[in-house]
């Protein structure tokens, strides 16, 4: 059953990839064949910047602006990758320690530091877009 | 006047619509999960038997491939019939009868139109880039379609035991496509699109996976299923009202209104007291029971925590749906491809079927989330009416008459009405989200980008943090006054 279960949800992923690209590819390919209407020019296929022709390459270095908002991102999201597992085992730990606001607590003494850092990250200016 | 007529009509057009995707996704699954197996079982070989497995392995996938399509088309036009409405205008009512078949007639444009790539790009990103965008919803959607279907047999292999994990992890490769897509297009507006969409992306992911995992807690469990079946017996049990906080409530009306005689008998001091105790349903039945002249300590701290976990699982909710539409990227969040200013960003250079696929994906992530909502917040396919209700309404009687239509259906397992009417449920409430989403379209403006990274940082997430540690709170305030 186990095993299973791990080839339908490989099944999935790989069929949710494969069949818009069998789809994609099959059906432009095919409808180009049949009605032939693949005439690119020259400045068809140029990149459309409202009608004047395209200064520079867009493939240049940028500036991304969120780089601190990322940083932040990544804790946050470990921070709920760490509480996920504490949501399901919270009560097992409570009744085993005989203790039951121990999971609150402990949760809560987590979520302070974090709460800390975001509190210093706007402080500091780190949430300002500029 | 007139728009009473239009929302009539867009009544009528929802309805043929779903009989047909209803249709076509039922006709396909019973052909392939039940017909071909059927079939096959007369023939004793082991061939038989591998292809009969592997069809009925074959049905979840399929129905959400003949789904996707049809119901993208549907809600196409759904969202344009609807804006039409709220903008008081007449949408698109030429193509077929009153405009039924213009989204189909769409897609037949969109797959001739030639296919460019533009000069410059990066033509194997540029390719991939929709498929990336469009494969999580074909596979993020896998774990809910067991709870959909009532966990029909067919259905039960998909079903995961931390689903909604890998949805959550599913929802955040959309934007992978985004950002590639945008890249690799070589255009200056493409690229500050895909940009946005990153941004945008990691500051709503956060308030949106704390509403959830607030569901989980209250559920203890991170299986969709197991969420669903919680919720089961009518509106007092879903999760919106409360987090199963009323379902103390639901049983002691059920034990009041229950028509044998014996079960009255049973409605004393005594048995409220062994409501109370049953689980972590007690605060609301504990708040009936001071109501019933019991006071006590715990009466009073029940109902201070129902009413606290009712308030911030509304609250989860509000953000869910927040963090959602950022996610998918719908008014008032649409800066990646906003088409004033931006000429609809990362999708800009798209053509032909690549821009269909982005366009299918858009619709497909906007069922998705609607359809996550409905199972962790809306019971799923549960019928809001409570059975106690529901049976005093003669519920019985009408099932049985139903059964008796449809009987020679069920004899060769074509229709299995608890399957039935989950999926009939699960629509309506899907299709009420989408009605709200495509009213928030509507309504609202859209925001400016430090506006947007405002208020995902400095108040849903804020908000969120505190939702949970309440909700954590409450829960256990609960659990250790009344005691389970």
């Amino acid at each position: 059953m186990y095993q299973l279960q791990l080839a339908q949800i490989a099944l999935f992923v790989l069929m949710g990839f494969a069949l818009p690209a069998l789809g994609m590819i099959l059906l432009a390919w095919i409808l180009q064949l049949m009605f032939g209407y693949h005439r690119p020019s020259k400045t068809k296929i140029q990149p459309y910047e409202c009608g004047m022709k395209p200064l520079q390459e867009a493939h240049v270095q940028f500036d991304i602006r969120y780089y601190l908002y990322a940083l932040l991102f990544i804790l946050f999201d470990i921070e709920i990758v760490f509480i996920i597992p504490w949501a399901l085992a919270t009560d097992q730990v409570g009744k085993a320690l005989n203790f039951k606001m121990f999971g609150p607590i402990e949760v809560t003494i987590f979520l302070s530091i974090l709460v800390v850092g975001l509190a210093y990250a706007w402080k500091k200016g780190a949430l300002e877009w500029e | 006047m007139r728009n009473g007529a239009e929302i009539l009509k867009l009544g009528t057009l929802t309805i043929t619509w779903w009989c047909i995707i209803f249709g076509a996704v039922w006709i396909a699954c019973y052909l392939v999960g039940v017909a071909i197996p059927m079939l096959l079982s007369s023939y004793d070989s082991d061939a038989a038997r591998i292809t009969a497995e592997t069809c009925r392995a074959l049905t979840p996938i399929l129905s959400v491939l003949v789904f996707i399509p049809i119901n993208a088309m549907f809600m196409v036009l759904f969202e344009r019939r609807g804006l039409a409405i709220f903008t008081v205008r007449l949408g698109p009512n030429r193509v077929g009868p009153d405009g039924y078949l213009q989204t189909a007639a769409d897609a037949v444009k969109l797959l001739f139109k030639e296919d460019i790539t533009p000069h410059g790009a990066d033509a194997f990103m540029f390719t991939l880039a929709p498929i990336v965008f469009f494969a999580p919803s074909i596979f993020g959607a896998m774990p809910l379609l067991a709870a959909v279907t009532n966990y029909h047999e067919l259905f039960q292999i998909v079903n995961l035991p931390t689903g909604i994990f890998f949805i959550l992890a599913a929802s955040s490769v959309p934007v992978v496509g985004i950002v590639m897509g945008g890249w690799a297009s070589n255009n200056k507006y493409s690229l500050v699109g895909g940009l946005r969409s990153a941004a945008q992306a990691i500051s709503y992911e956060i308030p949106l996976v704390l509403s959830l995992v607030t569901i989980c807690l209250l559920a203890g469990s991170l299986d969709v299923v197991e969420i669903m079946k919680q919720q089961a017996g009518g509106i007092l049990n879903w999760n919106i009202l409360g987090g199963g906080a009323l379902r103390g409530l639901d049983s002691a009306l059920a034990l009041k209104f229950s028509n044998s005689a014996p079960a009255l008998q049973e409605l004393s001091a005594k048995s409220f007291d062994q409501v109370l105790k049953t689980a972590y349903s007690d605060p609301a039945a504990a708040a009936l029971g001071l109501v019933a002249g019991q006071d006590s300590m715990a009466t009073i701290a029940s109902i201070i925590a129902v009413v606290v976990l009712m308030a911030c699982v509304l609250i989860a909710a509000g953000l869910y749906m927040t963090g959602a539409c950022a996610e998918i990227n719908r008014i008032p969040f649409d800066l990646p491809e906003a088409e004033s200013e931006l000429v609809s960003g990362y999708n800009t250079e798209y053509s032909g079927i690549k821009f269909a696929i982005f366009f299918l994906a858009e619709f497909t992530n906007l069922f998705v989330v609607a359809s996550i909502f409905v199972v962790m917040f809306l019971g799923g396919g549960d019928c809001p009416v409570p059975a106690w209700l529901g049976n005093m309404l003669g519920g019985p009687q009408m099932a049985s008459a139903i059964n008796q239509v449809l009987s020679p259906l069920i004899a060769i397992k074509f229709v299995d009405p608890p399957t039935l009417f989950a999926a009939i449920w699960v629509i309506l409430k899907v299709y009420g989200i989408v009605f709200f989403a495509v009213l928030v379209r509507g309504t609202l403006p859209r925001f400016r980008i430090d506006q947007l990274m405002d208020f995902g940082w400095k108040r849903l997430i804020p908000l969120s943090l505190i939702v949970f540690v309440l909700v954590v709170f409450a829960r256990e305030f609960v659990n250790v006054h009344v005691g389970s």
